[in-house]
């Protein structure tokens, strides 16, 4: 099936009730979820993710999507209008979206914001229509060696890649890996450190371990550091539309940011955060108007919300192709088509053309939905700022323990989210990253399965893992970024001092 | 705000992954490890294991090299008071969950938390509690059907 033609597919596919009803939802949750501080993109889509069990695998997948765009959109709000990023992403948004918001550019700015959301979130799905199957075809050629070097590899790409020391990545990584090997394990079905816990055969519960490291200890931070609550300005859908001048400046940053997002979508790490980060270096090296980035300038504020959008849509790439998952929030995805019993991988799109062409098409759909949501309905998103913490934190904690209770009815999940919700509130203080531990749980179960078929099919050769031209192409890759490649100094010179994960 | 030495702080967590990376790979030389063309449950826990005393390694190394000069700041007075209360309270709402039940128990979490970070007075915030409670129960337990726990106690 062609890109037209799949395309046309996945429209019609989409405009049933339960599909789009499932985008809309995606969007509007998505937004809060930006919107409020104290739950990100992550620990939101991991609380819903028990709801979309009940969905078809493709309407599950289209109500993920449609909250992790959606929150790209809406955490930019909280930057913009009170100087405080609803998630990460939309950190670098803070520094000239406040400046501009003081300037009394809030509503034009938001409405920049959004349209460069809508225009980055559209081109990139443009991208994934046409390189998607084109992978996907490549990797039908994968061997499990192969699969091997992706998977192990892109992980230890993940940890340098986050950013931070070497050990700030790769002991949460380990620790993900290590959490993957309890329960049964995939080839006899033999019990493994589950101490005669029957409730630990099924292995440690995904939804559990996502949402207390991102949403407790999360809560835990907001809890620990609580201020007088800001209260955001009004603003009035007449102050929305950007002068002329507003527009032209845009628009490069739009462009600008649209490519780099894409590619940061495709390669592991938190792709979102980092596109933004380095969206905003590029402003400030590159715009005819960079004095002003920092002071309020439209282009410090559409480039990188353009950035981030287009990363979070490229993400799906390597998840729809090949099934492999690079962040956390595409490894939850994947583990909700497994739940739906689809396998992801390369045949993907030849096996399950609805899944894919589905998705595909939500997201048009989506992103126009985003754009009716934030532009004339901005004054509601800006009403939820007003909600006082002693409210929407007991509130968010609550449903973050039925929704994690709801997976297996198991009280030991229960224990696991708040040892989990400690753990990352301790590690987020000593600057640890979280991201590699989730990834490293999802993946840990995949590395050792392609590990085990490897050395069947070859039998018992390990030179297998390193004899393929990708194997040795990764490999290589994950070599030169994990000694020299990637240094703190590179890091610094594309993200700026301020571009951290977590 | 108080602080800690972030040098302190990885050499612990470097010593505690070293500690826990000992124990898993002692408990999976446990499993069968198979043969190199049939590999057993063993290899893949042997493998993370060394990875994990490596990771653990890297932490300990970076922690010495930390100057004495970085610090991290922890939460103190009130602050600290009210995440202190946050976790005694998740402890106790997981306990009191199965023995009470989702609706007593989590208005009772409420009514206390809210206190915690509020200085509303004790009515309102029990209306709220109750509010927010009963809202929570009709959207996951009658609409969604979420089996919660109903108590111990009270079921007879």
């Amino acid at each position: 099936m062609g890109p037209i033609d799949g395309l046309f597919y996945g429209l019609k596919l989409i405009m049933v009730w339960q599909n789009l009803l499932a985008a809309f939802a995606g969007a509007l949750v998505g937004t809060a979820i930006g919107v409020l501080p104290g739950l990100g993109p992550i620990a939101g889509i991991a609380i819903l993710m028990p709801i979309t069990y009940s969905l078809s695998p493709t309407a599950g997948l289209i109500m993920m999507a449609g909250i992790f765009y959606g929150a790209m959109y809406g955490g930019s709000t909280t930057a913009i209008l009170v100087n405080m990023p609803g998630e990460t992403a939309s950190v670098v948004t803070c520094l000239d979206g406040y400046q501009l918001t003081k300037k009394g550019r809030a509503g034009a700015v938001l409405c920049l914001v959004a349209v460069g959301s809508f225009v980055g979130g559209t081109i990139a799905v443009l991208g994934v229509m046409l390189f998607a199957p084109q992978l996907a075809k490549f990797g039908i050629l994968f061997g499990p060696a192969d699969f091997f070097a992706m998977t192990a590899g892109g992980l230890l790409l993940l940890t340098r890649i986050s950013g931070g020391s070497l050990a700030s990545g790769l002991f949460p990584m380990t620790i993900g890996l290590l959490l993957s090997t309890i329960g049964q394990e995939p080839v006899p079905a033999q019990n493994r450190f589950t101490f005669g816990y029957n409730d630990l055969s099924a292995g440690v519960e995904l939804v559990a371990l996502v949402v207390g490291l991102y949403g407790i200890a999360e809560i835990m931070s907001v809890v620990d550091s609580m201020r007088s609550q800001v209260k955001p300005i009004g603003v009035r859908a007449r102050d929305m539309l950007p002068t002329r001048t507003e527009w032209r400046r845009s628009l490069a940053p739009y462009g600008r940011g649209t490519a780099l997002g894409f590619f940061f979508g495709l390669i592991p790490g938190p792709c979102a955060v980092l596109a933004s980060f380095a969206s905003y270096r590029l402003e400030k090296a590159v715009s005819k108007y960079r004095a002003e980035i920092g002071e309020g300038a439209v282009e410090g504020v559409a480039g990188p919300e353009t950035a981030n959008n287009a990363a979070a849509t490229a993400a799906m790439v390597p998840l729809l192709a090949l099934g492999i998952p690079f962040a956390p929030i595409t490894a939850l995805m994947m583990s909700a088509l497994m739940v739906h019993g689809v396998q992801p991988g390369p045949l993907l799109i030849a096996q399950h053309p609805e899944i894919f062409w589905g998705v595909i098409a939500s997201m048009y759909i989506g992103n126009m939905m985003l754009l009716i949501l934030n532009v004339p309905m901005i004054s509601i998103w800006v009403s939820l700022l007003r909600i006082p913490h002693y409210i929407f934190l007991p509130l968010i904690l609550l449903v973050a323990v039925i929704g994690t209770y709801s997976v297996r009815n198991s009280m030991l999940d229960l224990s696991v989210l708040f040892l989990l919700g400690l753990a990352g509130y301790v590690l987020r203080k000593f600057d640890f990253h979280l991201a590699p531990m989730v990834v490293g749980v999802v993946l840990g179960p995949l590395i050792e399965k392609h590990l085990r078929e490897g050395l069947f099919l070859s039998r018992g050769d390990i030179s297998v893992f390193y004899s393929s031209p990708i194997a040795i192409t990764i490999w290589g890759l994950v070599l030169i970024v994990m000694t020299v490649g990637f240094s703190r100094n590179l890091y610094k010179k594309i993200f700026g001092e301020v571009g951290r994960e977590d | 705000m108080t602080s800690v030495q972030m040098r302190k702080a990885y050499l612990l967590i470097g010593g505690a992954g070293l500690l826990l990376a000992i124990v898993y790979i002692g408990l999976s030389f446990k499993l069968p490890f198979g043969e190199l063309d049939q590999p057993g449950a063993a290899v893949f826990p042997i493998i993370v294991g060394v990875l994990l005393i490596f990771a653990s390694l890297a932490t300990l190394w970076e922690g010495w090299r930390f100057d004495k000069s970085v610090l991290v700041q922890l939460p103190a007075g009130e602050d600290r008071k009210r995440v202190l209360s946050l976790i005694g309270l998740l402890v106790g709402y997981f306990i009191a969950l199965p023995w009470l039940g989702q609706i007593i128990s989590s208005t009772l979490f409420l009514i206390l938390l809210m206190r915690v970070l509020s200085g509303l007075s004790w009515p309102r915030i029990v209306c709220y509690s109750l509010a927010i409670s009963l809202m929570l129960y009709a959207v996951f337990v009658l609409l969604l059907k979420v089996p919660m726990p109903r108590g111990m106690l009270l079921t007879p």
